[in-house]
């Protein structure tokens, strides 16, 4: 069942669509045939595909601080692997940028996709046995050459978010600044000397939090932050337009669990192309595969094409996948047709040919109906692997 | 400078003098910064003035007004729209004084689509030449 292509009817779900990583991680371990289309799109955190494991908590330093602190606490000052662990981290994110507005980020040149989007990941998890423990360890990158551009629904929101901003700041003051205004005309009033303005100024910052929070607590000003959240988190920051995101990473083993007996144990790239522009998205993307002690490098690449209207969506993807010294290259090429039978429910068709051509059931011709029972209108699932 | 989480809101605290000449046409530009979504009023003479949602070279006071010894309180609300950092920041930039200062403040949401608010007050005192 393809849950993408029900998605929606406008470029902005389209583009959600593309943009959206629901690639099971432990895919990329199980890589014993050929892969469903959402499983070879570039990973967010590839170093967690590699090692085939989900981690519960994945620690995400602010600052280079906290990452530095992070790395030295996990491995013992850089002696030993830890067991679980996992960390990701863009390090254009770990520093302010007080320059950059939101505005600055809606079209993004190279460089800038490149340092805004490069993000750093890496594992560890206990691969062997109590009897004979082994430790992976994986590290992985990941960036956006092409960001496309911030779409003008997301750029409408946020504009009239800041409007809402801008229009409770100026009830705050409202009440607020006659309130100031009292306590500095006293505390001023007295001063004499520059020493003394700069001592009345010190005291000035205190009587006002003293008087917001007097006044907050009283309900006087507005200070109900719901509200404001919600609509924050309704923004959807897509884009739409040429992405294309490229992400690598080696894994490694380490026998005793020390940094210095690592042995090389396998790496993969991926490569995700992508145009989204109001109904028409297409995608295309390619994952190689190397494993160590197999001479059989795996290339898996593909497309799809979907056509989205409010009440039905069309697409048709083909994917590809060829062993080096293997089998001949399997493929699979289906056309699927979605139709919002109500709200909630989804006709679907799926057509076409399967992977294998010698095996039974390899013509596709589905029909099935679906229930999207999530509270968002389009949401989605992740494809099964 | 007082940085206080007020009923879970971040909240930024601070005053500060600004020179300028007894009619100097002072300017106020106010930039929130991290990507972050923001707004600003302020507050000068009793007349409270809302942004579009913030300013950029907007005059206080009108020309040949004289703005030594007055007071503009300004007040910023910022929401992290981010997924990437929780941290906002908020620069006030004065022109038209004895010279052009900025005043850039910062601190970091507790959680995700968190608000922070920026309070600061200005005291223009005049300065002879």
């Amino acid at each position: 069942m393809n849950h993408e292509a029900r998605v929606g009817a406008s470029g902005a779900v389209a583009a959600s669509l593309l943009v959206a990583f629901l690639i099971p991680l432990a895919a990329f371990a199980q890589d014993n045939g050929p892969a469903d289309f959402n499983t070879l799109r570039t990973p967010s955190s590839p170093a967690f595909v590699l090692l085939g494991v989900e981690p519960s908590s994945v620690e995400k330093p602010n600052t280079p601080s906290d990452f530095a602190a992070s790395i030295l606490s996990a491995t013992s000052n850089l002696s030993a692997l830890p067991k679980d662990y996992a960390l990701e981290t863009s390090p254009y994110w770990l520093f302010s940028h007080r320059r950059k507005s939101w505005r600055d980020d809606i079209n993004r040149n190279v460089l800038e996709s490149v340092t805004r989007t490069f993000t750093l990941s890496v594992a560890t998890a206990e691969l062997g046995t109590s009897d004979a423990p082994v430790r992976g360890l994986a590290v992985s990158g990941r960036l956006s050459l092409f960001s496309g551009r911030l779409q003008d629904s997301s750029v409408k929101q946020i504009e009239s978010l800041e409007n809402v901003l801008a229009a409770s700041a100026a009830t705050d003051l409202g009440v607020l600044a006659p309130v100031f205004d009292s306590i500095l005309a006293t505390l001023l009033g007295s001063a004499t000397t520059m020493a003394d303005s700069l001592a009345a100024l010190a005291k000035f910052d205190s009587l006002k939090t003293e008087a917001i929070t007097s006044l907050a607590s009283s309900g006087a000003i507005e200070t109900d932050t719901e509200e404001l959240t919600q609509q924050a988190e309704a923004i959807v920051m897509a884009r739409e337009g040429f992405q294309v995101d490229l992400a690598g990473g080696t894994a490694w083993r380490a026998p005793s669990a020390a940094l210095d007996s690592t042995d090389f144990d396998r790496f993969g790239l991926w490569l995700t192309a992508s145009y989204t522009a109001n109904d028409l998205s297409f995608i295309a993307l390619a994952r190689y595969l190397g494993i160590d002690g197999t001479d059989q490098d795996v290339l898996d690449f593909g497309g799809r094409f979907i056509y989205a209207q409010d009440r039905f969506a069309l697409s048709a993807e083909y994917v590809d996948r060829h062993i080096n010294n293997g089998p001949g290259d399997q493929w699979r090429l289906a056309g699927v047709f979605d139709y919002r039978v109500s709200r909630a429910i989804w006709l679907t068709g799926t057509f076409g040919r399967n992977y294998d051509d010698d095996a039974r059931g390899s013509l596709l011709a589905q029909l099935g109906l679906s229930l999207n029972l999530s509270k968002k209108r389009y949401a989605f699932e992740p494809t099964e692997p | 400078m007082i940085v206080k989480e007020i009923n879970g809101v971040p909240h930024v605290i601070d005053s500060a003098f600004y020179a300028v000449r007894r009619n100097s046409r002072v300017t106020l530009t106010v930039e929130v910064g991290d990507f972050q979504a923001g707004g600003t009023a302020y507050e000068w003479k009793g007349k409270t003035v809302t942004g579009d949602p913030n300013f950029t070279d907007h005059p206080v006071n009108p020309a040949k007004t004289k703005i030594a010894g007055t007071i503009m309180h300004c007040e910023s609300k910022v929401l992290d729209i981010r997924a990437d950092t929780n941290r906002t920041s908020v620069t006030y930039t004065l022109k038209g004084g004895v010279e052009d200062q900025e005043f850039p403040y910062g601190v970091q949401v507790p959680s995700e689509h968190g608000l922070a608010v920026y309070q600061v007050t200005f005291i223009f005192v005049e300065q002879a030449t």
